[in-house]
């Protein structure tokens, strides 16, 4: 026998990526795990030579990255690729979510590797936070260690002493950026545990597919079907990241951020990107209830396995309830861009309906267009069975 | 291994209809074009495959982008001089 199948820490490898039986049908949207798995690596790769450079000090913090680009050979590539598979770490986890909820991959017995990537985005963007207040700059002070931690205030009671206690003083400064640093060095760790518990979870039952059906009728091995499949994406993902690292890599930036951070200068705007969550928390007058409405808006995806009463899995058959995705996809997009605008009308309006139509959307629609559907389908099930 | 109660099976034992009659097809390695028509087929196809999603997916965006530039636009009036003035006279940001 080959030791593939003997050893038992490489039996383990060979039943999760080499013989795995994947479903036939499974299609490119199926390709976003890999995707962030090969993220996730290269985010510790560069994240661990970037941080043999950096200094974690409020003086030295943006000078070194600029060191870092200037100084250090093919430093700009190091750290260029960190910013830049940061935002495609977002793109990927986004669609990977859109993915599941098309195709109700949350629905049982899948609810332990669902439940576990909300936990998962929840922290990847706690990293992703962090790591943007490491360069130090304007938006990196205001827009996210500033406005984020102070949403800590309105907690209740020791709300201000807690924002205080967070900081490591009276305001963000050298304490706040070194506990960053430290963290920032730590979460991907967890987050790669928790990635491999949700492999756990996944293999227990195996992926789901377009069609909804048992996966069980069909199956191919992962390698070298879907190993090679995978490769695709990752190729042509190389090749965009590539062209964007070395032609445009401040696209998906905002350039206050090359702006070294000054406590005495408010920035005129502030644009957390990749964070649509934060036009939900501006739409909600009250702080306290709005910041609780932010992370609710997060967590809100943990009920989609009880919210979701239909019989059937996925959108495939589903007509009605394709198009409501869809309608969550465009309320995501609409929240996105009033996160960027400033709070003047007509945009306050327009967040205030996207975040109610956001989350009507897990708790009312979703609910509602399953029992439509089933109530449907049992209609013309008895139709069929009266006309024989 | 997977054990009972479990979704997925293993090999020779998934749990799904029995197979029998299995029979393989194969062309001559010599003969295999393995990207035969895959752009020709994509263009017909892909362009099919999409249209027939488009009803579903065409609505909630074109009311999405009617909100967009309908938003930009009365932003921009807003911001503008006439905006300003019409603002005044209505009583509102009086300090203009």
């Amino acid at each position: 026998m080959r030791i593939l199948k003997q050893n038992p820490i490489l039996r383990l490898v060979n039943s999760y990526i080499v013989d795995s039986p994947q479903p036939t049908n499974i299609s490119y949207l199926w390709n976003f795990g890999s995707l962030l798995a090969l993220c996730l690596g290269i985010q510790i790769l560069t994240g661990v030579f970037l941080a043999m450079r950096y200094t974690a000090h409020v003086d030295l913090a943006f000078d070194s990255i600029e060191s870092i680009m200037r100084d250090v050979s093919y430093g700009w590539a190091l750290r260029y690729t960190h910013a830049n598979v940061a935002s495609f770490f977002f793109i990927f986890v986004y669609a990977h979510i859109a993915r599941g909820l098309y195709y109700n991959s949350y629905k049982s017995p899948r609810v332990a590797p669902w439940s576990i990537g909300v936990i998962i985005l929840v922290l990847m963007m706690a990293t992703a936070f962090l790591g943007y207040c490491l360069v130090y700059g304007q938006m990196s002070l205001w827009g996210l260690a500033t406005v984020i931690t102070n949403l800590l205030s309105a907690i209740p009671w020791i709300g201000n002493d807690f924002v205080e206690f967070v900081w490591g003083g009276f305001s963000v400064g050298n304490a706040t950026l070194n506990r960053f640093f430290s963290l920032h060095y730590l979460l991907p760790f967890v987050l790669a545990a928790l990635a491999i518990v949700h492999m756990l979870t996944l293999h227990t039952h195996g992926s789901s597919n377009p069609l909804g059906i048992s996966s069980n009728v069909d199956k191919i091995a992962m390698h070298p079907y879907f190993i090679f499949k995978d490769l695709v994406t990752i190729y042509l993902f190389l090749l965009v990241l590539s062209i964007i690292v070395t032609q445009y890599p401040n696209l998906m930036g905002h350039s206050d951020n090359y702006i070294p951070a000054n406590p005495m200068v408010t920035p005129a705007s502030i644009v957390p990107e990749w964070y649509p969550f934060y036009a939900i928390l501006r739409s909600i007058p009250s702080k306290l209830f709005g910041v609780i409405a932010m992370f609710a808006a997060l967590l809100i995806y943990l009920v989609m396995p009880i919210a979701d009463t239909s019989r059937i899995r996925g959108n495939q058959f589903r007509p009605l309830n394709k198009f409501f995705f869809w309608v969550l996809v465009v309320t995501f997009g609409i929240l996105f861009w009033i996160g960027s605008q400033h709070p003047v009308e007509p945009f306050v309006t327009i967040g205030q309906v996207a975040t109610t139509l956001y989350f009507s959307w897990f708790i009312i629609i979703t609910p509602l267009v399953g029992i439509i559907e089933n109530s449907l389908f049992d209609i013309a099930l008895l139709a069929k069975e009266g006309n024989k | 291994m997977p054990g009972p109660k479990v979704y997925i099976g293993w090999w020779g034992a998934m749990g799904g209809p029995k197979q029998k009659g299995i029979t393989q097809y194969s062309i001559s390695p010599y003969r295999q074009r393995a990207l035969k028509g895959m752009l020709s087929g994509y263009i017909v196809h892909g362009i099919r495959r999409i249209g027939a999603q488009a009803p579903y997916f065409v609505p909630p965006f074109a009311v999405g982008y009617f909100v967009y530039t309908w938003a930009k636009a009365k932003d921009h009036y807003n911001n503008s001089k006439a905006g300003h003035l019409a603002a005044m006279q209505a009583g509102e940001h009086g300090d203009h």
